[in-house]
């Protein structure tokens, strides 16, 4: 009947986990998909066993690769939390006595992962850890095999540390402690708790200087890979470890409560755990990451029905919005009806770390910037701090070889993939591709890059992005509508009205276009009314609402030109209110002027 | 997938119960060349390098034999060509100045081919050289991830990291140099916020700061005076364009630069006037090995990145005299490559003092993303030059290096797969003629070099294993105390 009340416990916290993960933050599961390739070869293998924690790296690794599909990446994860519950109750029941207290000490061994829970919303925390202290765990249990003798359970304890340590690393130092106190045959166990943890840390000295010399003393003391930046060693990972120790002596205060008590205390004590977790999560930042998640599986009507439900919160997300809005042809008619901020919010500058350009990758590769978008995959795949590849960035720098033609370099990031779960169908299917002109000629989505890329040799200067966006669309005849709706954007991101509407003698012929879009009305109406004082001789289609508009506000502007409240209330969905605000920023701080660019890339 | 992963595992295990062995049966001749990886026909080798191990493409099996002229026979049996270490060091060490000769026989599509046989020369000049050191690095824009110095024993497959950036906070080492292949004196610089230029000699490191605020930029391009009392450097304001088109990476061009060279007695910086011309961008230095010339790379200054590819450097030389610390009154040009059209970079002179190695590019210093870059030889005898066909490839040859006895050279090319830089040696006599390189070998050549992302670039020889102390050496990088260098008066 108890082992039925514990299979329930652990199956209810496993769909619970389940259900956080695959409903609630599906994007965090596809933001830590994309830091890692695990490849089923011998060789990957046998580089991450090579170092200290690398079984729990694989066997991260492993898990981690089914978050390309979330619902079963979700249900993974669950299962490597849920066992780590199984394991910490089993630990602590097993020194408790009475049934009642037994169940709700079992219940409260929920608690070190309801916190991992709250720690792993820090995107950089890696699964390694759990998995870590799950392995950890484990071994601890299966010490008690060895239990008989004190003289003899201390020595398989320290002598079973140190591979212990080499496979999962630093969590290993629960397995003394905890294999002392479990133990019903060693006596003093302070004494040697404390001699055992000396003994570790001695053991892991000798291995910092024989076999593993090219990690410092800190990463090895406090892990390799349980934070994807090394030489950082979050709270999370003290936290954990310590509610571990600390709850199977919980079991002294549970057993002095009356039964009729000991739910209601169990039920607090889940209670504080569970109200913890959302505060580990970053709202701003779990947009980003359902954005690029939503970028990344060309999801553009998810993308504008996220828009319209929340206002996007930072440049990441507007250019998601933006890339999405162009994809369905509504760049020139929607993009203002959002906070745009920028040249910043159509395609970002390169940043030297793993996250701000994922989407400008993004759009460069949709817009034909193959080199460049082949670049900011490059660099951004290099900027993964913990030193691992990605399936994702991989598949694009493949595709964008394929597109140069450059298929000894394509047929190397192809080959790769072919070793992965969820990258090998398309990377065996892109490997017939390879070297048959023809056959990329006609691929939709290659061909089409080939046909809309770049000709003309030049640099690609993101301080005048504006005209790489120009040349790109003029050099296709038309047929690279999408870099011509950037093009424009630009523009009017950077204010240069006489461009655009210099350009746009050629759009309606070029691009074959029938309508003028609004905001690029909008725009030449505000061009055409800072020069002549009517519309009279306007050789450009603009419609007589848009006419009426700009006249009223102007109206509105005379009175309260310093007031962009006035003006934004009837006007904030037009490129007159994004000018107008742009303008008066750049009075009055005409340093900052954040459409010209800032400094020069190189 | 996944199912090929446990077959495949199913499958070695099963082989190693077996034995590992298949022996050909039904052989049936085909009258080809072996399709193997690394190409090794016809490549000329020091007696004593590590095995030229190498795989059939396309195969499941294979048995190879190899004989030498001189006597000796060797065989190899299992999915790949993997030589005993020792018997290949045996049967080299007999053939010397011969050749061996290799017998193919693959198991291609469950069939047994029997190839024709190819030849492997064994030079009769010694290698002297214990291996090699090199850099390690994702041939990227902007952005590293691990990366580091290396030293690869050439007897045998062993690679140990001098030092690598997981040891730090991520910074940059290049640039790795010591005095004519011998590690008692070498320098190389950290980039990052930690910053410096690191000598070390007979042991003892010293850390100079990265920037010496009277200079345009940091100290770069290291290259020892035979005393061991100076280096030369070049100190350069360089900058990146990224290319649009698909046929171009990046480029590389300076705003300006200048050579000096450096008294690590002293720690003075010893300027020249014709080395800091207003107008001309002087570059890339490196001694005579007699000490009395200092070869560098010259260019008219142009505006960049507009006329990038009007940036051509031509080959020139001044006098320096170690004992008063000065340089001569004339620049020679040894070498005109701007009157063709072209641009030289990384001039290495043979340590016999015969030859000048360097690269000819269309334009620019920066080789490696020029994939027309080409070696060539400048013999200082007759200051005639010539390209190097027999070591050239379609794609990027450049940074080399010559063993102390000067007949071999090792140099990277981006001919395995047009983008990752690989190591190549080959040997070179007295009258400047070269052999068919061969690339550096590697216990599992298909596995090492197709599953690294990484490229290899700025090799050189070393007599002996690099002694770095590492973990003081972490300290001393994150200690952040550096020497000052001064400007000599």
């Amino acid at each position: 009947m108890d082992k039925i009340r514990y299979v329930i416990v652990s199956l209810l916290l496993f769909v619970a986990v389940w259900l956080f993960w695959w409903i609630g933050y599906p994007q965090m599961l596809s933001y830590q998909e994309q830091y890692q390739l695990f490849l089923f070869t011998s060789s990957y293998f046998a580089e991450r066993i090579g170092m200290v924690g690398g079984l729990a790296d694989y066997v991260s690794e492993f898990i981690v690769q089914f978050y390309y599909i979330p619902v079963i990446g979700a249900a993974m994860l669950a299962l490597t939390l849920t066992l780590m519950q199984v394991l910490v109750g089993a630990y602590c029941i097993r020194m408790c006595d009475g049934r009642a207290t037994r169940l709700s000490l079992y219940i409260i061994s929920a608690i070190p992962t309801i916190e991992m829970l709250h720690f792993m919303g820090d995107e950089n925390m890696l699964l390694s850890y759990p998995v870590a202290i799950v392995i950890t765990l484990a071994a601890t249990l299966l010490m008690r095999l060895a239990d008989t003798r004190g003289w003899l359970y201390l020595s398989v304890t320290a002598v079973v540390y140190i591979p212990l340590y080499w496979l999962v690393g630093p969590a290993a130092i629960l397995f003394p402690i905890l294999t002392i106190l479990q133990s019903t045959s060693v006596r003093r166990k302070w004494l040697w708790t404390a001699a055992s943890l000396a003994i570790a840390c001695a053991e892991v000295v000798i291995i910092a200087n024989t076999v593993c010399r090219q990690y410092p003393y800190e990463q090895l003391l406090m892990g390799i890979n349980y934070y994807r930046i090394s030489n950082v060693h979050p709270e999370g990972l003290f936290v954990v470890a310590a509610t571990i120790i600390i709850l199977p002596f919980l079991r002294l205060c549970l057993r002095r409560i009356s039964p009729k008590h000991l739910y209601p205390v169990t039920f607090i004590f889940m209670l504080a755990a569970i109200v913890q977790v959302p505060s580990g999560f970053d709202g701003d930042k779990m947009e980003i990451f359902r954005y690029d998640a939503m970028v990344r599986n060309g999801d553009w009507h998810g993308i504008i029905a996220a828009a319209e439900k929340r206002r996007p919160v930072n440049d990441f997300c507007l250019q998601g919005l933006n890339l999405a809005l162009a994809k369905t042809g509504q760049l020139g008619d929607k993009m203002f009806e959002y906070p745009q901020t920028g040249i910043n919010s159509l395609i970002a500058k390169r940043e030297l770390d793993n996250t701000t350009c994922l989407i400008a990758a993004e759009a460069l590769y949709h817009l034909g910037m193959i080199n460049t978008a082949f670049r900011y995959n490059f660099d951004t795949q290099e900027a993964i701090m913990n030193d691992r590849k990605s399936g994702r960035f991989m598949k694009r720098m493949a595709e964008c070889m394929i597109i140069n033609g450059r298929y000894d370099v394509a047929s190397k990031y192809i080959d790769m993939l072919k070793n992965s779960m969820f990258y090998s169908k398309w990377a065996n299917e892109a490997d017939k591709y390879l070297n048959d002109e023809e056959a990329i000629n006609q691929h939709p989505d290659w061909g089409e890059k080939r046909r809309i890329r770049f000709r003309q040799e030049l640099f690609y200067d993101y301080n005048e992005i504006e005209k790489v966006l120009g040349l790109l669309a003029l050099e296709s005849n038309g047929q690279n509508l999408l870099a011509w709706d950037y093009f424009n954007a630009a523009l009017m991101l950077k204010g240069d009205l006489p461009t655009l509407c210099g350009m746009y003698h050629y759009a309606p012929e070029t691009f074959h276009l029938t309508e003028v879009p609004k905001h690029i009305q909008e725009a030449i109406a505000l061009y055409w009314t800072m020069g002549h004082p009517s519309f009279d001789g306007l050789p450009y289609k603009v419609s007589d609402k848009v006419k009426m508009r700009i006249t009223k506000l102007a109206g509105i502007y005379a009175q309260n030109p310093n007031n962009p409240e006035a003006w934004a209330k009837d006007f904030g969905d037009t490129y007159w209110a994004y000018f107008l605000l742009k303008q008066q920023q750049n009075q009055q701080n005409p340093s900052t002027d954040s459409q010209s660019g800032s400094q020069r890339e190189g | 997938m996944i199912r090929d992963f446990i077959i495949s595992i199913a499958v070695s295990l099963m082989a190693l119960l077996a034995g590992c062995i298949e022996r050909p049966s039904n052989v049936v001749n085909v009258n080809e060349m072996p399709p193997i990886y690394p190409d090794y026909i016809g490549v000329t080798i020091p007696a004593g390098i590590a095995p030229l191990n190498f795989a059939v493409e396309g195969s499941t099996a294979v048995d190879i034999t190899v004989k030498g002229s001189n006597g000796g026979e060797i065989n190899a049996n299992g999915k790949f060509a993997k030589f005993d270490i020792n018997q290949w060091h045996k049967l080299t060490d007999e053939n010397k100045g011969t050749k061996l000769t290799v017998s193919v026989c693959a198991k291609v599509d469950g069939r047994w081919l029997q190839y024709d046989d190819f030849d492997i020369y064994v030079s009769q000049y010694p290698l002297d050289q214990w291996g090699l050191t090199y850099r390690r690095i994702a041939p990227g824009y902007e952005v590293y991830s691990k990366m580091g110095l290396y030293q690869r024993n050439l007897s045998n497959y062993e690679e140990t990291p001098i030092i690598e950036n997981t040891q730090t906070s991520g910074e940059c080492y290049n640039c790795h140099t010591s005095n004519r292949t011998d590690p008692e004196q070498f320098v190389f610089h950290v980039r990052g916020a930690h910053g410096a230029t690191m000598i070390q000699q007979h042991g003892q490191r010293e850390w100079l700061k990265a920037i010496n605020d009277s200079l345009k930029g940091a100290m770069v391009y290291p290259y020892w005076h035979p005393s061991g009392r100076y280096c030369a450097f070049s100190t350069n304001q360089t900058r990146q364009g990224f290319h649009t088109v698909p046929d171009e990476r990046i480029e590389v061009f300076d705003l300006s630069s200048d050579v000096l060279v450096y008294d690590i007695e002293r720690h003075e910086i010893l300027l020249d006037s014709l080395l800091s011309t207003r107008d001309w961008s002087e570059n890339i230095p490196t001694f005579s090995p007699d000490g009395k010339w200092l070869y560098f790379t010259t260019c008219r200054q142009k505006s960049y990145p507009l006329e990038f590819k009007d940036e051509k450097y031509n080959l020139c030389r001044i006098a320096f005299d170690a004992d008063s610390r000065s340089f001569g009154t004339e620049v020679d040009t040894l070498f005109d490559a701007v009157s063709m059209g072209k641009s030289v970079t990384w001039p290495r002179p043979s340590y016999d003092g015969r030859f000048i190695l360097f690269t000819l590019t269309d334009y620019g210093y920066f080789s490696i993303w020029h994939r027309e870059s080409d070696q060539w030889l400048l013999d200082l005898q007759t200051l005639e030059a010539r390209p190097l066909d027999a070591i050239n490839s379609d794609y990027a040859d450049s940074y080399h290096n010559f063993s102390d006895n000067s007949r071999w050279i090792v140099f990277t090319s981006r001919r395995d797969d047009g983008l990752y830089s690989r190591l190549y040696l080959a040997s070179v006599d007295e009258h400047g003629n070269v052999t068919k390189p061969f690339m550096l070998p590697q216990s599992d050549p298909t596995a090492y070099y197709g599953k690294s992302l990484y490229s290899f670039n700025t090799p050189d020889f070393t007599k002996a294993k690099v002694d770095f102390d590492k973990n003081s050496a972490v300290g001393e990088i994150l200690g952040d105390k550096r020497t000052e260098t001064k400007i000599a008066k």
